[in-house]
């Protein structure tokens, strides 16, 4: 403590210079890192750029980018959430249930209840019973995964209702309906955790609870409200892909946790809490779709995605640590 | 590790133990230490005395290697030490029990005693035999019959801090600090503890004791030091001074011009607190805060005063007492109070207080998000008008509204705390600590922000351990005394040595028999 | 986690059960589940009790096993690695290959296995110590890439088969007790030992429960760090290399879920996930539970998709019921 104290002393400068580069790169990495990979991307693999490509980096984009958004605002209350992948799965069972159109307001009924129920769940144990966040939300993945399979007894069969395969292979103005409802909930989650009350709180409830209960935020609620709104998304994730896929997927989300993770990390959001948006989280869920997609445009073999997900997650994290650790020098 | 022959040799010379000459220490402006000269000999209790801020903490810190000087010299065991580290403090037999304990609650009594020193057994495994046997050996020599092999979450606090001090034999420490060992124990434990203090004593070891129970300096030690401000004041043997004197030494300083004037008119009341009871904090504590009235609260560590400031917003579960305000009834939690008119600004900035990496905006406006709002949504461009407002209040170089709170200064921060509740016209606000780490110049503002608020009928309670503080701002002083309300001094009868007396529960001195006046002029500088 | 100032309470000297009831109330509690469950199966199926159906659930909780030691010492010392399901891919999918496609000796490439394991381990320890870094990411990262290189060996496919012998040692035994078992009991015993008898465990449990604390008393709070997750390493190469002795192939799904699962039992088995806390003896007793429950939903001809119902629940039950006191 001391030492640091005077190596700050007599190395102020340099020890602030270091500290507003880790703070750039912890801000700007992914839109950067992006921008390069789309430059290589242009001269490497110009084929990565053809209409078909692109439509299908903006739809795989679109359905990591919707449960991004959720995983962000659970992140952002300084927890995690493990069961999203079960939630897209389990939107694939209901949609089989699902007739015709009429029926589509049930089943939308029917999706919103369940997220509510897994949402609600999550939010429970962890703010009333106390249980880490991973071991909660891994607990629920095991029981929604469970139920889902028990329901269904492992069939896959069964295709989506049409009017859900429409909204999934839709276009308007051009964007894939996938894409356009992406992007309005970005625009609608950056509102509301920007300009909202609700909004307000979860940043505060997860940068530092106890000032927020201090300062009359109902942080326990508010904990709670984060965990429903991920399920949610999720929910809203697996709904698009059964439409865009068309059939009833067994694989459908399998990745979603940890890809989910993964982006909102490498965009920014700090896995201790309160820090981070929205935007760089989606930064980080496009980036993660390029990649992966511009592994395979290339011709290399596929495990190179997965190699290149994880070192960027470890890069992403490690900035994240430098950058506190020179914030507890500082202060 | 045995401090071994270097205090043998030192105790056979007749060398001090521990010897400071013209020690400075501090921090970012602030003058913790100044040319603090200290004398600790073998076999003795050396107590040290005074106020919050005297600079205490800081000279425990410094002898155990924590903090190095800025200037002067330690000198242990007759060496004399430029860079004293922690691992070197111990080597040279310097042991600390802190307020904070350093104890390992999931592990056994034996295991923390003798951590990272384990004995040895078979094949390279620890002894848990041996290791248990050692401990109780220790654990023996202060005479005490914990079971080594309980886990130490298991103990009460007093027994934990016997584990504490038998760390320090552990290591074979001739030299140890105690900072307010007294503070957790009561009654028949603190019996315990002196008698264990006195055998240590007794066995040529160094003891600095710190206490805020002049009773018990009286009692135990053979000599006292007194600090003020950073600076020694005096040294004496503990049989040539009485409690007055003491409390002389330890307190009285001109007043600085810190304070604005002031203008007394209370009205009705406006908080009324009735036999507020927490187990084991509080018991049977009564007051009340009429309209434009600032009262202290005041009292040394432990007395229960950050305790009162949290109970009144609903912080601390309240197991008897009624707490109102303008006659009704206040509600359980801090978003209900802040409502209803009732705010608290808590005592650690840094945990409770601020959001540490968001902007003072964003700080600002945590409780009254709604006022912000525009169809609906939050308007920034209201966000920062309400910003500049409420910080050009607070006077000079108001920072930019998007700063990241903690670059501030101590003394910013705390404004911007305070701005965040005022900015609900509160009808009560209750103040802990409010300009602990604070520097001058953002006291004198929040001094005056304070006097500010009263104008406009506010009631302020107001908890500190700064008696200059206390006695410069308030109407009113109530002493508390290890969760009791002894005492409630209005302003003409309020003096920093009769708050310190009734905080320290001391019984005004007798005159001894025989002994004039003159005599207890003390012989001692 | 140093203790803060606190009244004193009055106590009264307790007899001796009381303390240790509440001390190992978790554990207890864990193993009356598995006591019940085995008395109630039995009495009720006697294909059940036959030893070798016994013998199996022994043998099933092995690779488990392996993994959740690993991950308890890491737990300990305040960590978490996502990162072992990948280890044992990764370790059981290469010995594979290299066994059919090198001369290397099988001995060797066993060692080298367990080595690299090891090596993954010490990566993650140095990353996490050095940077300061989230435990959960990093070892995420790891996941990861890990995962990305087993794909690379296996080419997604199943790998070629295995020498025999290889697969003998799955098959060995000792009477009826398969020689996997009895080793996999002497593991749990020495990694008991080490945690309780040895200066290094006690350490860990130092450095889980407060790393300052454990600094003043002068031990290397990163050296213990990372000594966990090359254990963890090491065991997880191990369950790998029994899992392709199991299945005399490898493949490429191989090891999945193993973190979540390690983590799950140690935290039913008493592990506070914060560290400083717990002890093997409760994670044995969460991977006997686990293998006893599925061994007898088998039994029951359970659907596959009911047990993994079934499983969620009683972990929610576990996690939400009776819980070890948290950290704050």
């Amino acid at each position: 403590m001391t030492t640091t104290q005077q190596q700050l002393g007599a190395t102020g400068a340099v020890s602030r210079r270091g500290r507003a580069g880790i703070e750039w790169l912890s801000r700007y990495a992914a839109g950067t890192t992006l921008v390069v990979v789309l430059c290589a991307a242009a001269v490497v693999t110009p084929s990565f750029y053809s209409p078909g490509n692109l439509r299908t980096v903006a739809l795989q984009a679109a359905a990591l980018g919707v449960v991004v958004l959720g995983q962000t605002v659970a992140l952002l209350v300084r927890g995690l959430d493990m069961s999203v992948s079960a939630v897209v799965a389990f939107s694939g069972v209901l949609v089989v249930s699902a007739g015709g159109p009429g029926m589509a307001v049930w089943l939308l009924l029917l999706a919103g209840g369940v997220a509510a129920v897994v949402g609600l769940a999550n939010g429970l144990l962890i703010t009333w019973r106390k249980v880490p966040p991973f071991v909660a939300t891994f607990a629920m993945l095991i029981v929604v995964g469970g139920a889902r399979l028990a329901y269904t007894h492992g069939q896959t069969s069964g295709s989506a209702p049409g009017w859900l395969r429409q909204l999934g292979s839709g276009s308007l103005l051009g964007l894939p309906l996938p894409v356009l409802i992406w992007v309005v909930l970005l625009i609608v989650f950056w509102l509301a955790l920007a300009r909202t009350r609700w909004g307000r709180w979860i940043y505060a409830a997860g940068a530092n609870p106890e000032a927020a209960r201090h300062s009359g935020v109902p942080v326990g609620p508010v904990v709670v409200s984060a965990y429903v709104v991920c399920a949610f998304c999720a929910m809203i994730a697996g709904l698009v892909l059964s439409g865009y896929l068309g059939y009833v997927d067994a694989n459908l989300g399998v990745n979603a946790n940890l890809n989910s993770i993964t982006a909102a990390i490498i965009g920014g959001v700090a896995f201790s809490g309160g820090r981070g948006g929205v935007l760089g989280a989606t930064l980080g869920a496009i980036l993660l779709t390029v990649l992966v997609n511009v592994v395979v445009v290339a011709g290399l073999p596929v495990y190179w995605q997965i190699i290149a997900i994880g070192i960027v997650l470890i890069l992403a994290v490690a900035i994240q640590g430098l950058r506190d650790r020179k914030i507890a020098q500082g202060s | 590790m045995p401090a071994g022959d270097a205090t043998a040799a030192a105790v056979r010379s007749g060398e001090p133990l521990l010897r400071l000459a013209g020690v400075s220490k501090a921090f970012g402006g602030v003058q913790a230490l100044s040319d603090i000269s200290f004398e600790l000999a073998e076999g003795e209790i050396h107590a040290l005395a005074g106020e919050n801020g005297a600079g205490k903490s800081t000279f425990v810190k410094v002898i155990a290697g924590v903090y190095p000087p800025d200037g002067g010299t330690v000198i242990v065991n007759g060496e004399e030490h430029a860079r004293l580290t922690p691992k070197l403090a111990r080597q040279a037999g310097i042991a600390v029990v802190h307020q904070e304990f350093n104890l390992l609650p999931e592990l056994s009594v034996a295991e923390n005693i003798l951590l990272g020193a384990l004995p040895r057994g078979r094949w390279n495994t620890v002894s848990p035999r041996r290791t248990e046997r050692i401990a109780a050996e220790l654990l023996k020599r202060l005479d005490s019959t914990i079971d080594p092999r309980r886990l130490v979450r298991e103990l009460t606090v007093a027994e934990q801090q016997l584990v504490e001090i038998a760390k320090a034999l552990a290591v074979d420490a001739r030299i140890i600090l105690l900072d307010e060992p007294s503070t957790v124990l009561s009654g028949d434990e603190l019996d315990v503890l002196h008698a264990v203090l006195r055998r240590l004593r007794d066995d040529g070891r160094g003891l600095i004791y710190i206490s805020h129970r002049l009773n018990e300096v009286f009692a135990l030690a053979d000599r006292v030091t007194v600090f003020k401000d950073g600076r020694h004041v005096s040294t004496c043997d503990t049989r040539e001074l009485d409690h007055d004197e003491l409390i002389r030494r330890m307190v009285g300083r001109p007043l600085v011009e810190l304070f604005p004037q002031r203008h007394p008119s209370p009205g009705q009341p406006a908080l009324e607190v009735d036999n507020l009871s927490i187990p084991g904090k509080l018991f049977d504590v009564s007051f009340s805060l009429r309209q434009g009235e600032i009262v202290g609260l005041a009292g040394l560590g432990g007395s229960g005063r950050t305790t009162i400031a949290r109970a009144v917003v609903g912080l601390e579960r309240v197991a008897a007492g009624r707490i109102r305000l303008d006659g009704a009834a206040v509600p359980r939690s801090p978003a209900g109070c802040a409502r209803a008119g009732l705010v608290m600004v808590p005592e650690d900035r840094k945990a409770h207080g601020i959001l540490a990496e968001h902007s003072v905006a964003f700080n600002l406006s945590l409780p009254i998000l709604q006022r912000l709002r525009r169809h609906h949504f939050l308007s920034p461009r209201a966000e920062k008008g309400l910003a500049q407002r409420l910080i050009e209040e607070f006077g000079s170089r108001p920072p930019a509204p998007a700063t990241e709170i903690q670059r501030l200064s101590g003394g910013n921060q705390q404004k911007v705390v305070l701005a965040r509740w005022l900015s609900q016209a509160p009808k009560v606000v209750v103040l802990d600590e409010p300009t602990r780490g604070v520097d001058v110049g953002a006291k004198a503002e929040i001094y005056a922000l304070v006097e500010r608020l009263r104008e406009t009928g506010v009631s302020v309670l107001l908890a500190s351990s700064e008696l200059p503080e206390i006695l410069g701002t308030c109407d009113r002083v109530l002493v508390l005394h290890e969760g009791r309300l002894v005492a409630d001094l209005d302003r003409a009868t309020a003096t920093e040595e009769a708050i310190m007396r009734a905080a320290t529960n001391s019984v005004p001195a007798t005159v001894p028999a025989g002994a004039s006046k003159d005599a207890r002029e003390s012989t001692c500088p | 986690m140093s203790l803060t100032l606190e009244r004193p309470r009055v106590r009264e000297p307790r007899i001796d059960t009381a303390p240790a009831l509440r001390r190992h109330g978790a554990v207890l509690f864990i193993y009356s589940l598995v006591v019940i469950l085995l008395v109630v199966a039995s009495a009720f199926s006697s294909d059940f009790r036959q030893p070798s159906n016994l013998i199996d659930i022994l043998r099933q909780s092995i690779v488990l096993g392996l993994v959740t030691i690993g991950q308890t010492y890491v737990l300990l010392a305040g960590g978490i690695d996502m990162s072992v399901g990948m280890t044992s891919r990764v370790v059981a999918l290469g010995t594979a290959v290299a066994m059919s496609q090198t001369l290397i000796h099988p001995y060797v490439l066993i060692g080298l296995g367990l080595a690299a394991g090891g090596l993954v381990g010490f990566i993650n320890g140095r990353l996490i110590t050095r940077l300061g870094a989230a435990p959960f990411i990093v070892t995420l990262g790891m996941m990861g890439v890990l995962a990305g290189i087993a794909l690379a060996i296996s080419g997604g496919g199943p790998t070629d088969a295995v020498p025999d012998f290889f697969l003998a040692a799955y098959d060995a035994s000792v009477g009826i007790v398969p020689t996997a078992v009895l080793v996999m009991a002497f593991i749990w015993l020495v990694a008991w030992l080490v945690l309780s008898r040895t200066r290094f465990g006690r350490n860990v449990y130092a450095v889980g429960g407060s790393p300052a604390v454990a600094r003043l008393a002068a031990i290397n709070v990163r050296r213990t760090q990372t000594s966990t997750y090359v254990i963890a390493g090491v065991l997880s190469a191990a369950a790998g290399l029994f899992l392709l002795a199991r299945s005399g192939v490898g493949d490429p799904s191989m090891g999945g879920n193993l973190e979540f699962q390690s983590i799950v039992a140690a935290a039913i088995g008493g592990i506070s996930l914060y560290g400083g806390r717990g002890s093997l003896v409760g994670s044995l007793g969460a991977v006997l539970l686990v293998s006893l429950s599925s061994n007898v939903m088998n039994m029951l001809d359970v659907s596959a998709y009911y047990q993994d119902l079934a499983l969620g629940v009683i972990v929610l039950l576990g996690v939400a019921v009776y819980r070890p006191r948290r950290a704050t």
